[in-house]
């Protein structure tokens, strides 16, 4: 019997399904899918990674069309080059079960979805990602044409760029019909035949069909030939510049967005901050790895690892999420609790929740999960302070249905803080608020 | 604002940029650096108006052997300087526009020589800055 995957073990925590739904779909969309599963099993492999004695772990991570990187947790590193020290050990990534897939996940996602979510159309979304991840068919036609047709109107004069670009990024990024890399790569070359003034030939659909742009379908060789043929042309310098343009305005760009998600107000007003910010920087490094594989000295303001750095701790932001909502949500603040309880500063705590390194959560979020950590110690009375100063905090907000997640999570903290010390009226109002919560949810979404 | 407030802002405020030290290959960096460069650059600004001296004998040599040091290479640094950092951001007072111009210029100079683009250093001080003042008692 297949193993079945559940959001917070089952646990029924009001407004999981919203965040669930935002932050679980940004995630998986972030690369093609069996890059992504492979991602997964890269994350899954490293939360067990063996700690040996005198030696230092690595794990190899194969890349088909580049050389082997490799990785290390104890402590973090990221090398591009084999480690050859006496006291390096190398490891292949074993198979994890092949049931823990990200598929799996989202199947699991979608049932819950099915139960706890109103809009119709946000399941129809998700629907979608999920038959991409469990089809061996290929996805993503639909995100290609509406490119190759912005393209067609930009080239020919008949589409305003600026509104073209608003509706492909609405569509294709926000909207999942690309992965974020796929769509990143694809708006650089849109944007960048835009300004050299200078387009990739179109061909026929058929002997007497209309032209249409094929760069999109193979977008990053088209892009990395686009910029070798240009390089070697009269059009060097123009392309230089733009290059540089183009990477200096969006890792600006993407650092400015992942300070808005981690001073977001919700969660998932977050995860479009993160998204944004991940795009951006992934076409800072995209296009200085152009340039340096043309030989093209362009003036970035950036090197090359700090938007790898950028990209990769953006992407891990996002990845998180997955990892933190397939565990029992007591895990979380449970591992706060043991960091608390052995001296660990409260400043360093959040540095691994909620900075340009670790934006997982946003900044007040952190700052309830360890309230909800404050619960199993000897710093109860605080956390329960703390916990109703950010139950008031949020029931202030001016879309309260956007902070449902972080209203439920206090709820349930509360509910068992209350119920450990024997509170027994101010255990019924939780329990009673939150099972009147989830009526009205699941009555309104099995009406439809 | 406190002490460790004013040093998460200037650590988020910088982000990968404290990546600009390392060229080739991508690290994690250990994260003693990262409070390091939050207080190399708050006493980089405060130098500019405010006398470490008289936090007390030999406090200047202190924060200079701590700047030496960390321009050498941040993984150098094995003094704790942190609580002198907060002595000192108690101590100093907000300061005329001309001393903040030249605080300023501490500040970008510190973090050009890490490696940043003058650009990008400059955008980044004129933050920290400002996170900086507001840290100081009126």
């Amino acid at each position: 019997m297949p193993h079945r995957y559940k959001i917070f073990a089952d646990k029924v925590i009001f407004g999981t399904a919203d965040y669930a739904l935002n932050r679980v779909q940004a995630a998986c969309r972030i690369l093609d899918k069996d890059r992504a599963e492979n991602a997964w099993r890269l994350v899954q492999g490293l939360a067990h990674a063996p700690q040996i004695p005198g030696k230092r772990v690595w794990y190899r991570i194969p890349h088909p069309d580049d050389q082997d990187s490799f990785i290390s947790v104890h402590p973090g590193e990221y090398r591009k080059s084999r480690p050859t020290s006496g006291d390096d050990m190398i490891l292949e990534l074993s198979e994890t079960s092949s049931s823990d897939t990200l598929a799996n996940r989202l199947l699991a996602l979608l049932d819950l979805c099915r139960e706890d979510i109103l809009d119709q159309s946000e399941i129809e979304s998700l629907a979608i990602v999920v038959k991409h991840f469990t089809k061996k068919r290929p996805s993503g036609r639909e995100g290609v044409e509406l490119f190759a047709n912005a393209d067609q109107l930009t080239r020919s004069g008949d589409g305003n760029r600026h509104e073209l670009t608003q509706r492909l990024f609405d569509e294709c990024l926000l909207r999942y019909k690309l992965s974020l890399v796929e769509f990143s790569a694809a708006m650089t070359l849109f944007q960048l035949q835009a300004m050299m003034g200078q387009w990739i030939e179109q061909k026929r659909l058929r002997i007497f069909g209309k032209k249409y742009s094929q760069a999109y379908e193979d977008v990053f060789r088209s892009f990395f030939n686009y910029v070798h043929t240009l390089a070697a042309s009269e059009h060097r310098q123009k392309l230089v510049e733009q290059l540089a343009e183009i990477g200096n305005v969006n890792y600006a760009d993407a650092a400015a967005h992942v300070k808005n998600a981690l001073n977001a107000p919700s969660l998932t007003s977050s995860t479009t901050s993160l998204v944004l910010g991940a795009h951006q920087y992934f076409i800072a490094l995209l296009v200085v790895r152009a340039a340096e594989r043309t030989s093209l000295s362009a003036p970035f303001r950036y090197k090359l690892v700090q938007a790898e750095e950028g990209y990769a701790c953006t992407q891990t932001g996002l990845f998180s999420s997955i990892s933190f909502l397939f565990n029992d949500p007591d895990d979380e603040p449970n591992r706060i609790a043991r960091l608390l309880a052995s001296g660990v500063s409260e400043r360093r705590i959040l540095l691994n929740l909620c900075s340009p390194f670790w934006p997982c959560f946003t900044k007040t979020f952190a700052r309830v999960l360890i309230a909800t950590a404050r619960l199993q110690g000897s710093q109860f009375n605080r956390g329960l302070t703390e916990l109703h100063n950010f139950e008031q905090e949020y029931g202030q907000v001016a879309f309260p249905q956007n902070v449902n997640f972080e209203s439920g999570w206090i709820d349930h903290a509360l509910l068992n803080a209350y119920r450990r010390t024997g509170n027994q009226e101010r255990t019924r109002y939780y329990a009673t608020r939150i099972a009147g919560q989830l009526i009205v949810t699941r009555a309104l979404s099995g009406r439809r | 604002m406190n002490q460790d407030q004013l040093r998460t802002d200037i650590i988020d405020e910088i982000g990968p940029d404290a990546h600009s030290l390392y060229d080739e290959e991508r690290y994690a960096i250990p994260e003693i650096i990262l409070h390091l460069l939050a207080d190399a650059c708050i006493i980089e600004f405060l130098k500019g108006f405010f006398d470490f001296e008289g936090l007390g004998k030999g406090a200047r040599d202190r924060f200079g052997e701590f700047i030496r040091e960390f321009r050498q290479g941040p993984e150098l640094v094995t003094l704790n300087i942190s609580g002198d950092v907060d002595h000192a951001l108690t101590a100093a007072r907000v300061p005329s526009d001309e001393a903040i111009a030249e605080a300023r210029e501490h500040l970008v100079n510190l973090l050009t020589t890490y490696g940043m683009h003058p650009d990008i250093a400059k955008a980044h001080a004129a933050v920290i800055e400002q996170s900086i003042l507001s840290a100081l008692p009126q």
